[in-house]
């Protein structure tokens, strides 16, 4: 619902798998603490592509996930400590950095809101509007999200997906999400942890293969 | 504590619903005052943060896969050197080659070969940098100093000198083949528990500086420049590096 679509066909790049033998993403922490520079170019190529990818989705807009991304490996470098900190996996964690970084972008450039206000319309519209042409639905969900990930989030209960995708994708509070689809605050709340636990679920089972039942 | 009371689980459920905004960036300030404290002393709402911040990765590594372009990681690295050499107070020397007639093949050095500057900084920032005058006006140093230059460049060597804007020459960066050695002649020794003096490339107007080793240089040796037991490391004047490749 975000922003502008992805030009051709690209395929999920997925969860990477460590290579035998390869350097941990802790251990190339621990070096970039020692100012490896080397280390932290290793986990750019780890994970850059994935930063991008999800910067670029959730601002539309390339330059500024260049922006976003060059600063989640810049803090990176500046703290290293940030990631033991940080409870979980590396990768997670850094795209969790990366959708923060992204989403603050989003607030504050007066550019990304406007498309991202226009975007939303869209998006809710179809949401709500029955029979939707397949062309309008297909451009919005498949070629922005991705066929992958509409699959899954195919599965979860419409409100519980429209509140997703607005706060994930879209960037908005759980306040602005209750205001954009009329909903209590409370319901808002109640639904986006309802629908991660769902989403959960759905991705640990293996995602649904392609247009996966509505 | 807060508002709510810990011990009802309805009262949690209401916590739980705030760790899915935490965990989407979605909270506004005030559920944010409220959740934070909360999540420093609650393990079940950690633990909860770590799955969904989990969630949302696998979400995202479903993504259609954008390559980002290839100046990207290029400017990472600048950016990286930048507030390496921002946080620290450089010491500027440009470089005038000094080749020795047998030239050896310049594809063992590219950032030195075809560097417009060079940069010498200190890695802590605090140290104050003061370049000594030129030690090399007493003419047995001088001799002393090129004796050892040439000792250094072995075949295939290539050495190149830093000065200072006023013209003083304070370093040599010899190459051969990987390595990299530094003699430095009127740079201020520091103390190498705390500080480290940091050799930077710099090839080109656009180019990033990357950092290509770090030195100390000792204060003990009497004439310049001394040449410490066990090649170039503690207590000398020079270092060597190798090269990343
Ligand atoms: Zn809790």
């Amino acid at each position: 619902m975000v922003g502008q679509t992805s030009s051709g066909a690209s395929r999920a790049s997925g969860r990477r798998t460590a290579e035998p033998g390869e350097t941990s993403d802790a251990e190339l922490m621990a070096q970039v603490a020692e100012r490896n520079t080397s280390a932290l170019d290793t986990l750019y190529e780890r994970y850059g592509k994935p930063a991008y990818s999800l910067a670029r989705r959730i601002t539309g807009d390339e330059g500024f996930a260049q922006d976003v991304v060059q600063d989640v490996f810049l803090a990176l470098w500046k703290d290293p400590d940030s990631y033991h900190r940080a409870r979980g996996g590396f990768a997670s964690w850094l795209l969790s950095v990366t959708h923060h970084k992204a989403v603050d972008a989003v607030r504050r450039e007066e550019s990304l809101r406007r498309r991202r206000s226009l975007a939303t319309q869209e998006f809710l519209v179809e949401q709500n509007a029955n029979g939707v042409s397949q062309a309008v639905y297909d451009r919005v969900w498949t070629t922005v999200i991705g066929e992958r990930v509409r699959g899954a989030l195919s599965q979860l209960p419409s409100p519980q997906r429209d509140a997703l995708v607005l706060a994930y994708f879209g960037g908005y509070t759980q306040r602005e999400v209750a205001t954009l689809t009329n909903t209590a605050l409370g319901t808002v709340k109640t639904r986006m942890l309802a629908g991660m636990r769902r989403l959960r679920v759905v991705l640990g089972a293996g995602l649904a293969p392609e247009g996966g039942a509505l | 504590m807060s508002e709510l009371d810990l011990t009802d689980a309805r009262s949690h459920q209401r916590f739980e619903e705030l760790a899915a905004g935490w965990a989407l960036h979605g909270l506004d300030v005030s559920d944010e005052q409220l959740f934070q404290p909360h999540l420093d002393s609650c393990e079940g709402c950690q633990r909860t943060v770590d799955e969904l911040v989990d969630t949302l990765g696998d979400l995202a590594f479903e993504l259609p896969s954008d390559e980002p372009p290839a100046t990207l990681g290029d400017r990472i690295r600048a950016a990286a050197a930048h507030y390496e050499a921002g946080s620290v107070r450089p010491l500027i020397l440009s470089v005038s080659r000094k080749d020795r007639s047998r030239r050896p093949t310049v594809r063992s050095v590219p950032w030195m070969v075809t560097a417009a500057a060079a940069v010498i900084v200190v890695a802590l920032g605090g140290w104050n940098v003061v370049l000594r005058g030129s030690q090399t006006s007493d003419s047995h140093a001088t001799v002393q100093q090129q004796h050892l230059i040439h000792q250094l460049l072995a075949p295939g060597s290539q050495s190149t000198a830093l000065s200072t804007s006023d013209g003083h020459r304070v370093a040599y960066v010899v190459t051969s083949g990987a390595d990299l050695e530094v003699v430095t002649d009127g740079v201020a020794a520091n103390d190498s528990a705390r500080t480290r003096y940091w050799l930077w490339g710099v090839w080109g107007a656009n180019t990033a500086p990357r950092p290509l080793g770090s030195f100390s240089v000792s204060g003990r040796c009497g004439a310049p420049p001394c040449r410490s037991v066990g090649g170039w490391q503690a207590g000398g004047q020079g270092d060597r590096f190798r090269r990343e490749s």
